[in-house]
């Protein structure tokens, strides 16, 4: 393996990866040396206050700080793979294949090992803002509080364990590509739904596997000496931290070593699976099997045809784009990985599972919409210039646009409140009230996500494709979940407090007035959301925005 | 239909501190083929943007056909056909499928655009690719879509901004047919290319842009004599108007 050309390469897809904005800027954030100056800015000033603080803490806070120390240091290793994993299948999966980095390298003399090392050393370089912080807070806790001999190791292990997320993205990758492949040759409807499914399961198999409370459960067993669940692999880092905790060097050593022969499998692994897709051939999807098609001239729904013929573009787009399909697994995966562990937790049917149960439904009902409104626009790619050039009116496109989001998420809000309702039963009178929120959350959350991605779209689609720009993102998350919780508020304010029988309503009465409440918010939200969605793709059309 | 079909009346448009268009008037009448030329980066890409209504100029006039392109834009795109030079289709879906999308946002019965899509294809040798994916196409079968897509309503101004690049002979001399065709029926074309033997042969009239202004505008014959080279090819007499005639120095000056 050529070091020189490895860190040639990796040094070219970190690039790629900061500069694959729609303007195809150059920014301070778009070479290896501003990220290792932001790991040191993070990294020394914290290192500095902790290590200031911690011996001039008052000794109760010391004992406090002592678990949590022990904890954090066995823990770090196994919490990295797991943000790398989370990261790489939330925002690494999403390279068009006609772009893939690997398909621009892989017909140069380079060997899939050299790519699959520097694939993994350009995520690391990516997400090392969040080693660095880490490190800078566990490193002078843990040497502070006894742990000093520890330190060493941990760090070894953390690298380590930040190396292995990066490869398992990468063996995700790979095998996301051989689906792709294999899909194309067989074409047809079928192939599609089937490829579906198989990147659903796939996401969801990962998802579990990483999913931090369950690798939580697992530290906590690990911590307190019960290693029950040596046999992961992925928790091997934190085995062999906690035997050096408890001077069980062999184990340590033992787990040290599995470590280390476990990240070179995985590399090997993912080598091994690039280079079954490497050199791959550009493909043609055929459909001739289908029948002739047949054009939709007509009204859908409330949706005239212009609109109709839109959202039918745009569902295509979500289950034929392999970069697209991840936003189908997103609820799939969100549901699964929640419920699974609340109800077989010991909770189980507690109040605290039905509040978990509300947070999971309104995870479903907001992030869901806003994500699949907010990218609809920036996944046209430069095929926007067809929205651009066709007469297609700003209602048109609102309408066109939103439907499919709209679909989704509200068949995934209704499969969760049956599931809840299943599970973890609330009155019918409460249901009545949540139901109606729900249907003006998603709507809502709609036109949120669908002006945040007109007044900010991200039409690149290079290496992790996000079709909005953060800055959208984050406005449409605030906005979206400060209007979830108002939508909420009265159904709160009735089950934590006695304001509304205090105002001298009976029991049957308050939930009528709880009702009206929530209604009234919805319509009020409703149309402020509206006149922002509408505003901003009108400003869109406007003016070409690639 | 009115005989001037474009008007472009003093438009600038910057983009920061660079002008790409510098307070630009043209106009183009029913059955003219207009074509424009000029070097890289002078302006003729965002011009015919402008007039496509897709983008904002920062001051001037734009209307196609009597309806004003910035106060109706949903209506003057129901006026005009568009090629850009590079095709933005969407890949993911088959020819017939995009096809039809574009159809339906024009308002084409489905009857009407089946039967119009079958003989724009079959033309163009693509009736075989219908119902394929168009990710696998070449540039050239992507361009013949995209052309397809811009005649399907039968547009009253077509734009084509150096769209005939990557089309087989057979194709582009379909196309040039097709244009003097849409022209005989009235059809203003406003045309780009960097191929000026095409440009001499299919257009009526030229206009030179340069730094985003017209610096020459007329007939072929006409170009020569302002240029003072009246015998010479419209190649020569293009870069003596452009300012780039020195290139047989930088030719020489490489050593190859």
């Amino acid at each position: 393996m050529r070091q020189a050309t490895v860190a040639s390469l990796a040094t070219v897809l970190f690039k790629s990866y900061f500069r694959a904005s729609r303007a195809g800027r150059r920014s301070a954030f778009s070479n290896p040396s501003s990220i290792y100056a932001i790991d040191a800015l993070l990294f020394v000033p914290l290192f500095a206050v902790v290590w200031y603080l911690v011996p001039r803490a008052s000794p109760d806070i010391r004992a406090l700080l002592v678990p949590l120390a022990a904890q954090a240091v066995v823990g770090f290793p196994v919490i990295l793979t797991s943000a790398v994993i989370l990261a790489g299948i939330l925002f690494e999966l999403g390279t068009a294949s006609g772009l893939a980095s690997s398909e621009a390298v892989n017909w140069l003399p380079v060997t899939p090992r050299e790519y699959v090392v520097a694939a993994c050393l350009s995520l690391d370089f990516a997400y090392s803002p969040f080693l660095a912080l880490g490190l800078g807070l566990i490193i002078p806790l843990a040497a502070q509080l006894g742990f000093s001999s520890v330190v060493p190791s941990m760090v070894v292990l953390s690298f380590v364990a930040f190396f292995v997320g990066a490869a398992v993205v990468e063996a995700i990758r790979s095998v996301m590509n051989r689906i792709s492949t294999t899909v194309y040759r067989k074409s047809g409807r079928l192939g599609a739904i089937f490829r579906i499914v198989l990147v659903i399961v796939l996401f969801v198999a990962f998802q579990l596997a990483f999913q931090p409370t369950i690798l939580y459960m697992a530290l906590t067993v690990i911590v307190n000496g019960v290693s029950l669940v040596w046999f992961i692999p992925m928790v091997w880092p934190s085995v062999a931290l906690a035997a050096q905790l408890t001077s069980d060097l062999v184990r340590a050593s033992v787990f040290f070593a599995l470590t280390l022969a476990f990240a070179f499998g995985l590399f090997e692994a993912s080598a091994f699976l690039r280079s079954r897709y490497w050199s791959p051939v550009p493909v043609t999807v055929s459909v001739a099997t289908s029948t002739v098609y047949v054009p939709q001239g007509r009204s859908f729904l409330w949706l005239d045809p212009v609109a109709y013929s839109i959202a039918l573009k745009d569902l295509r787009s979500l289950v034929r784009r392999k970069e697209m399909i991840r936003f189908l697994a997103v609820p799939v995966m969100l549901v699964v990985v929640f419920l699974l562990p609340t109800v077989s937790s010991d909770y189980g049917s507690s109040a605290l599972a039905s509040s978990l149960s509300l947070l999971l439904l309104g995870e479903v009902s907001t992030i869901l919409p806003i994500m699949l409104s907010s990218i609809s626009i920036g996944q046209e790619g430069g095929s926007v210039a067809n929205i651009y050039m066709l007469p297609i009116s700003p209602s048109e496109l609102i309408m066109g646009k939103l439907f499919i989001p709209w679909v989704i998420s509200g068949t995934a809000s209704a499969v969760v409140v049956s599931l809840i309702q299943l599970l973890f039963p609330f009155a019918w009178s409460q249901l009545a009230v949540i139901l109606v929120a729900l249907a003006f959350i998603v709507f809502i959350q709609g036109f949120i996500g669908l002006g945040a991605g007109a007044r900010y779209p991200n039409f690149s689609l290079g290496p992790r494709a996000r079709y909005v720009t953060m800055m959208g993102f984050l406005i449409a998350i605030f906005a979206g979940l400060f209007s979830t919780v108002l939508m909420f508020l009265p159904l709160a304010v009735y089950l934590v407090t006695p304001y509304f029988t205090s105002l001298g309503f009976g029991a049957a009465e308050t939930i009528l007035v709880v009702l009206a409440l929530t209604a009234s918010i919805g319509l009020v939200l409703l149309s402020l959301t509206r006149v922002y969605c509408v505003s901003g793709v009108k400003k869109f059309l406007s003016d070409m925005a690639i | 239909m009115p005989s001037e079909a474009i008007v472009v009346d003093s438009v600038t448009k910057t983009f920061g501190r660079k002008v790409a268009v510098n307070n630009l008037s043209l106009r183009v009448e029913g059955g003219e083929i207009l074509g424009l030329l000029g070097p890289n980066g002078s302006g003729k890409s965002t011009t015919m943007r402008l007039i496509m209504g897709i983008m904002k100029p920062d001051s001037g006039r734009i209307s196609l056909c009597d309806v004003d392109v910035l106060r109706q834009p949903t209506d003057s795109k129901r006026l005009v056909g568009y090629v850009p030079e590079s095709p933005y289709l969407y890949e993911y879906l088959t020819a017939s499928e995009y096809l039809d999308f574009v159809g339906t946002a024009y308002g084409i019965a489905p009857s009407d655009r089946r039967e119009r899509v079958a003989e724009l294809l079959d033309a163009l040798q693509m009736s075989e690719h219908v119902n394929e994916v168009m990710s696998g196409f070449s540039q050239g079968m992507k361009q013949k879509v995209a052309f397809t897509a811009a005649l399907l309503h039968r547009p009253r101004v077509l734009v084509l901004d150096e769209s005939l690049n990557g089309l087989d002979p057979r194709s582009a001399r379909i196309i040039k047919d097709i244009l003097n065709r849409l022209s005989r029926e009235g059809v203003a074309i406003l045309f780009s290319t960097h191929v000026l033997e095409i440009a001499e042969a299919v257009c009526h009239s030229i206009v030179i842009m340069n730094e985003g202004s017209v610096i020459a505008e007329g007939t072929a014959q006409e170009l020569r004599s302002k240029a003072g080279m009246p015998g010479s090819s419209l190649e020569d007499t293009f870069l003596k108007l452009t300012g780039s005639e020195d290139t047989a120095k930088i030719v020489e000056a490489l050593s190859l």
